[in-house]
C-alpha cells in the first residue's frame, strides 16, 4: 500500500463513480430488455386472444387487421425499447460527465488545499538557526507501505591517524546506535482524512557514503568534546545519536547561559542528554510532512 | 588596557599574568571546564558537571610558560581579526580572558574550530589540550576542552 496523494484520491474516486455509472446503465438496459421481451409476448397474446367472426370475408379482414395490429404493437414496443435504451445511455453520459465535473472540482480543491504539498520534496535541505548556532539540516524522507523512512547520508572524513579497521568497526556501532535510538519510538496515526494508511511507522536509516552526502563528519583520533561535524574515533553511539538529531533539524535542549530563550527540557530527551531518547516532538516534523503529502492529518502517538 | 598599555608592562614579570579559559556547559556531556594558566607556572583545572565539581592542578614546564606568556598570547592573539560565523551545534565556545595583577585586561569569545584552524592560534589549542590531558589524567570522568 503506497501513499495516496490527493490527486490520486480524486482519480480513484472518479474511477469508482465511472464504474457506478456503468452499473447503473447496465441495470437500466436489463430493465429495457425485460420490458421488451414481456411486451412482445403481450402483443402476441393480444393477437391470439382476439376473436374474429366466423364468416370468411369477415374473418380474413379481421385476421389481416389483427396481424397488422400485432406488428404495430411490436413496432411501438420496439420504439419504446429504443427510447428506453437511449435514455439509459443519456443518463450514463450525464452520470460520467458529472463524475468528471466532480473530479475537476476535487482536483481544484486538492490544488488549493494541498498547495504546499506540491513542494514537499523527498530531499530536505535547509538552514537552521538556534541561539548562537547555525547549521544545515539535510536528509531524505520517503513514505512506502505505511512506513516513513528518514535517510541521512554521512561522509566520514578520517584524520591521518584513524585506521580503516577502527573506522569500520566504529561506524557500525554508530549506525546501529543511531538507527535503534531513533526508529519506531512512536507512530504517526491518521486523525483526519481517508488515506490508505491508518498508521505510519517511522524508521531512520544512516548510510555512510563516499559521495552525494547530506553531511560530512571529521573523525579524529583519541577523544574529545564532539560536535555535529567533529567526532572522535572513541565517540559513543549515544553522542552520535545526539549529533544525528542536529542533522535532521533538532536543536539542543540543555541549559546554556548564552541561550536564555532555549527550549530547555527535563524529560531525558536525546537532545538534552546523550543517554536520552527521542520524544514525541522529535517526530512531529515527519507527521507534518506526511500530512502535507497525503492531505490527511497524521499525529504522533 | 590597550595594546600600548600591555606593551608598557614588563613582560619579564610574568607571574602577574593569568590566562583563564572556559568551555562547555555544566548541564551537558563533559560539563563546564575552566583552565587557569598562571604566569607562576601552575595550571589549575576545574570541571563542573550537573553540580559536581572536580579540581586538578599541575605544574607547567618552563617551555610551556615561555610559549604561553610571550607576546603571541599576551598581545597578538587579541588583535587577530577572526572570521565570524555561527557555531556548529555542540561546538565549544572558548571564552578566554587575560588577567594582570587580578584585573581582567582582555576578553575573547571564539568558536573552537576557528581558533584551531587559524594559522596563528592552532598551536595554542594543541597546547591547551596537552595541558588538560596531563593535568586531568586521574579524573574519574573525561574532561575535554
Amino acid at each position: 500500500m503506497s501513499i495516496e496523494t490527493p490527486f490520486e484520491r480524486c482519480r480513484n474516486t472518479r474511477e469508482v463513480h465511472r464504474l457506478e455509472c456503468i452499473d447503473e446503465r447496465e441495470g437500466r438496459r436489463r430493465v429495457c430488455e425485460d420490458e421488451r421481451e414481456g411486451s412482445y409476448e403481450a402483443c402476441d397474446n393480444w393477437a391470439k386472444k382476439y376473436e374474429c367472426c366466423d364468416w370468411w370475408p369477415c374473418s380474413t379482414v379481421c385476421a389481416i387487421l389483427v396481424w397488422f395490429g400485432k406488428w404495430i404493437c411490436k413496432a411501438w414496443r420496439t420504439v419504446t425499447y429504443t427510447f428506453c435504451v437511449l435514455f439509459a445511455w443519456i443518463t450514463y453520459t450525464f452520470c460520467v460527465a458529472w463524475a468528471w465535473v466532480k473530479h475537476i472540482i476535487c482536483v481544484v480543491i486538492a490544488i488549493l488545499i494541498c498547495f504546499p504539498s506540491l513542494f514537499s520534496a523527498n530531499e530536505k535541505s535547509y538552514d537552521m538557526e538556534e541561539c548562537i548556532y547555525g547549521w544545515n539540516v539535510a536528509y531524505r524522507i520517503e513514505g512506502t507501505k505505511c512506513n516513513l523512512e528518514i535517510t541521512v547520508r554521512i561522509r566520514l572524513n578520517p584524520d591521518a591517524g584513524v585506521t580503516n579497521t577502527n573506522l569500520n568497526a566504529q561506524s557500525q556501532i554508530w549506525e546501529t546506535a543511531i538507527e535503534s535510538t531513533w526508529s519506531n519510538q512512536f507512530q504517526l496515526q491518521r486523525s483526519d482524512g481517508e488515506c490508505n494508511c491508518v498508521n505510519y511507522t517511522v524508521s531512520f536509516n544512516v548510510e555512510f557514503v563516499n559521495s552525494n552526502e547530506h553531511h560530512v563528519v571529521r573523525i579524529r583520533t583519541g577523544s574529545g568534546r564532539e560536535n555535529m561535524t567533529n567526532w572522535y574515533i572513541t565517540t559513543t553511539g549515544g553522542t552520535a545519536s545526539h549529533e544525528f538529531g542536529h542533522m535532521i533539524g533538532f536543536p539542543d535542549e540543555y541549559t546554556a547561559p548564552e541561550c536564555p530563550d532555549r527550549n530547555v527540557t527535563s524529560d531525558n530527551s536525546i537532545m538534552q542528554t546523550t543517554i536520552g531518547a527521542p520524544r514525541e516532538r522529535h517526530y512531529e516534523p515527519f507527521a507534518e510532512w506526511i500530512s502535507n503529502r497525503t492531505c490527511c492529518k497524521y499525529e504522533v502517538t | 588596557m590597550n595594546k600600548e598599555n600591555i606593551s608598557e608592562l614588563n613582560l619579564g614579570n610574568i607571574e602577574k599574568y593569568r590566562i583563564v579559559i572556559k568551555t562547555g556547559y555544566e548541564a551537558f556531556d563533559y560539563g563546564l571546564t575552566q583552565i587557569t594558566l598562571n604566569g607562576s607556572g601552575i595550571a589549575a583545572i576545574e570541571n563542573t558537571l550537573h553540580g559536581k565539581k572536580s579540581t586538578f592542578s599541575s605544574k607547567l614546564s618552563e617551555k610551556e610558560v615561555i610559549e604561553l606568556f610571550t607576546q603571541k598570547i599576551l598581545i597578538d592573539i587579541w588583535e587577530i581579526k577572526f572570521i565570524k560565523r555561527k557555531g556548529i551545534p555542540d561546538e565549544s565556545l572558548i571564552k578566554m580572558s587575560l588577567f594582570y595583577d587580578e584585573k581582567e585586561i582582555k576578553h575573547l569569545e571564539i568558536w573552537e574550530g576557528i581558533l584551531e584552524e587559524h594559522p596563528e592560534t592552532g598551536w595554542f589549542i594543541i597546547l591547551l589540550r596537552e595541558i588538560l590531558e596531563r593535568t586531568t589524567e586521574k579524573s574519574e570522568r573525561p574532561i575535554y576542552l
